[in-house]
């Protein structure tokens, strides 16, 4: 599905990814781990066009979207979250949902002049809205502005905007970190059911335990390589995966 | 007559390159565009007017006051608004936004109190003409060109071979570091504006006992300055006269293919060539990609 | 009576200024100090197709505008890539070469001369001669421009802007073709603009390139900053704020040719403090600077 041959990235002198090679199947849910600067959200920002490759490829089933801009890229169906948990956070937890459906023809500037059929596309957006709100448990909080929410919610409103992009690939950046158990749960749920839909999920995660429950597959990296790939009972109870992170 | 366009470019060159180090300065160390600096540059030129005209001051008195009212000012705008603007996280646009207000008052101010005509400081001994070849330049010209080269100099010296200077770099290569290993990044600052204002001063004294002054002159030549900045490129002072240099020969060069009216534009498309196609400038280092 | 028409069509031609560059502004938070420019092609666009070619129409206010939007590309397609206060200096760079224009290319323009005479709009064969008939004229198109501005902020387009506006890499990652959306509304303010300076062209029967640079961008600016960006009060308020600021100085007993002075002080001294106490200006939604 997703894949990456030799990757290579340097930011002056400091080596972020130094041959990276990757690839991840459908229905697959893949944890990487790693101490901070081993490239992990480097390795996500390239994937995901953000920045791009000094060397190596990106493919994305036949594409190669390595060259490709961010917006394309999310397009042909990645989407992601961001370690700093972004959101529109002026704007409703409604909205911010709304924004991330794919392409809306009222998005185009003469439908938005000439409002033909805005009102019912608007409509079915709602609906589908309010689904995936009912999913991640955020009903309730339509209508506030996002930046209101909690850590925790703000970090399942992330999830919801990339199962309203339905991507059938998520990266996702740390969706453990900092979240109460009850969260936790339910991300674990999700991802779940993610898994269930053949979507493919890479997560970066520094919560052992969350990994453990929910990985098919593990990856490490350090200093910008991978140091080992494989099931997570095996790669987690080697000591040099976890000296690694001294 | 080549030889005397290529006479005025030098000159030119050596205006900009001083508005530019001053510019340049507070570009890299507090990270925005300081359109105050316009007016800073004015103000030096119109206090030497002031303290000659009403006072009966001579140039040798007048001058240093003159360059310190500059300093001061310069420190002042970082001390009352944008030191506050930064605490209240101001983005690099708000910050231009407020120098953008600043310029256009404190213009207007020398316009009201002085009027729009031209106004001169000029004085004879200072305009005496040399030749060269073909080329006729006067003693201020002269003078203008040497401080240029001086103080690029001098600049450079104190940002790499003293404290005070390596304290600046550190402070414009990453502010939250320095202030983590204990620098006073407030007062870096304000000597900073102080310093890049004093510099202007000196530039507009210079230039206003060459060309006469108007409440505009500051804008004019910032403009001007800017793009020599962005032409010569990010975080070094030979930089700026690399810029300047280019900046100058554009405007007076250009001249002989399109005639003196189109001076200005030609400049500015050559700013807008350079922002498109090398952002980063003749000599610049490659700028750091939006934080993602 | 006749005055108080005159500062009303002035107020309604800024307001209708003031609110196409919110657009960019306060909605997809893009800062252009180049919009006295599209002012500026929409009025010499009428004016020469009136002066030399004999054409009355009012129609040809939509040829401004079209002029005005191609205009814009030449600005936006290069530029907007830029960083946001690299993009500031570009149009800086655009708006004084298309002063340098105005002034130099005299056979188009008779430069500093500026192109006097220019004769009224014709609608249907009738002329729109009267103060009364050019405040209406000025109202239709500020009511347009109002209606076309709500018009894309209430849909998923002006969404779409809001949503730029706070985080354009959030955007690029929801699959949105930022640059696409930002050309759009950039070419949208301008042929908003170019048309406001039609009605300017025919109202004052002179133009001259001294209504149409690099200061008149900042003060449009600091309407929309004063008045409040991003909302749709703000910046016809501040449009009328600025406006009739030399109007009071006068009432006040200033002499004209110092309330021109007075007024840029006042104003810049206003941004200063806007931007630094209340960035959303006297009734904006959007915080400037921040």
């Amino acid at each position: 599905m997703l894949s990456c041959v030799d990757l290579h990235k340097s930011f002056d002198s400091v080596v972020a990814l130094n041959g990276v090679a990757l690839s991840f199947a459908r229905g697959e849910v893949c944890a990487v781990i790693g101490p901070n600067g081993a490239g992990k959200t480097t390795l996500l920002n390239v994937l995901t066009g953000f920045i791009r490759a000094d060397r190596g490829r990106c493919l994305l089933g036949t594409w190669d979207i390595t060259a490709l801009a961010p917006h394309r890229i999310a397009l042909k169906g990645v989407s992601r979250t961001f370690q700093d948990l972004r959101l529109v956070k002026q704007l409703s937890v409604l909205d911010n949902v709304l924004l991330a459906f794919k392409p809306q023809m009222g998005e185009s500037l003469w439908r938005a002049l000439s409002r033909v059929g805005l009102s019912d596309q608007a409509a079915a957006l709602r609906v589908r809205a309010a689904e995936v709100l009912s999913e991640l448990r955020l009903s309730e909080h339509k209508h506030q502005p996002a930046g209101d929410l909690s850590y925790g919610q703000q970090k399942l409103l992330t999830i919801a905007t990339c199962v309203a992009t339905g991507a059938n690939v998520l990266l996702l950046d740390e969706p453990f970190s900092g979240v109460d158990p009850g969260t936790r749960e339910l991300v674990v749920k999700l991802i779940d059911t993610f898994r269930q839909k053949s979507k493919t999920v890479v997560f970066v995660e520094h919560d052992i335990d969350a990994v453990r429950r929910v990985a098919d597959r593990v990856i490490a990296m350090s200093q910008g390589t991978v140091i080992a790939d494989g099931a997570p009972e095996e790669i987690l109870s080697r000591s040099e995966i976890l000296e690694s992170y001294l | 007559m080549i030889s005397q366009l290529f006479a005025n470019s030098v000159i030119a060159a050596a205006a900009y390159t001083l508005v530019g180090l001053g510019f340049a300065m507070i570009y890299w160390s507090a990270r925005f565009f300081n359109f105050a600096h316009a007016v800073t540059y004015t103000l030096a030129a119109y206090v030497a007017y002031a303290l000659m005209t009403a006072l009966h001051f001579p140039l040798a008195a007048a001058a240093p006051v003159a360059v310190t009212a500059a300093a001061a000012f310069g420190a002042m705008t970082e001390y009352l608004v944008f030191k506050r603007l930064r605490r209240r996280t101001a983005s690099p646009l708000g910050l231009l936004l407020a120098s953008l207000g600043i310029m256009v008052a404190v213009q207007n101010i020398v316009s009201l109190t002085f009027g729009d005509d031209t106004k001169s400081i000029r004085k004879t001994a200072l305009n005496r003409v040399f030749v060269l070849g073909e080329a006729h330049f006067t003693t201020i010209q002269v003078w203008t060109v040497g401080a240029a080269i001086v103080i690029t100099i001098l600049l450079w010296l104190i940002l790499h071979r003293t404290k005070a200077g390596r304290t600046l770099r550190a402070v414009a290569n990453d502010p939250e570091l320095s202030r983590i290993v204990g620098i006073d990044s407030d007062k870096v600052m304000f000597w900073t504006f102080a310093g890049s204002s004093a510099i202007a001063g000196i530039a507009s004294l210079l230039v206003g006992l060459d060309t006469d002054l108007s409440p505009t002159m500051g804008l004019r030549i910032l403009l001007m300055a800017v793009t020599a900045v962005i032409i010569g490129g990010e975080g070094r002072i030979q930089a700026v006269a690399v810029g300047a240099a280019l900046v100058g020969a554009a405007q007076h060069l250009g001249v002989i293919v399109l005639g003196t009216q189109w001076q200005d534009a030609i400049v500015f498309v050559l700013l807008i060539a350079f922002l498109l196609i090398r952002p980063t400038g003749v000599m610049g280092r490659p700028l750091r990609k939006a934080a993602v | 009576m006749e005055y108080v028409i005159h500062i009303l069509i002035v107020i309604v031609i800024y307001a209708t200024l003031a609110l196409s560059l919110d657009l960019i502004v306060g909605h997809t938070g893009i800062l252009s100090v180049a919009h006295a420019g599209y002012f500026g092609i929409g009025a010499y666009v009428v004016a020469v197709l009136s002066t030399r070619l004999g054409i009355h129409s009012i129609l040809t206010l939509t040829t401004a505008a079209g002029l005005g939007a191609l205009a814009s590309l030449a600005v936006s397609l290069p530029a907007l890539r830029l960083r946001e206060d690299y993009f500031v200096i570009a149009t800086f760079g655009f708006q004084i070469i298309f002063s340098n224009v105005l002034n130099n290319w005299v056979p188009l323009t008779r430069g500093p001369l500026g192109i006097p005479g220019i004769p009224e709009f014709t609608l249907f064969g009738v002329r729109i001669a009267s103060q009364g008939g050019l405040l209406c004229l000025a109202g239709f198109v500020a009511l347009v421009a109002l209606a076309i501005v709500y018009a894309l902020l209430h849909s998923p387009f002006g969404r779409v802007l809001h949503g730029i506006r706070e985080d354009e890499v959030l955007m690029e990652s929801y699959g949105k073709n930022v640059l696409r959306f930002k050309i759009l509304t950039f070419a949208v303010s301008a042929a908003i603009a170019s048309t406001a300076g039609g009605v300017y062209a025919v109202y004052l029967a002179f133009i001259d390139p001294t209504s149409f640079t690099v200061m008149d961008s900042i003060l449009m600016i600091s309407m929309v900053i004063i008045g409040g960006a991003g909302s749709l009060l703000g910046p016809p308020l501040g449009a009328a704020l600025l406006v009739l600021l030399p109007e009071l100085m006068r009432f006040l007993g200033l002499p004209p040719s110092a309330s021109a002075n007075v007024r840029q002080i006042v104003y810049g001294l206003m941004l200063v403090v806007v931007i630094a106490l209340r960035p959303t200006g006297l009734v904006g939604a959007y915080k400037v600077g921040r």
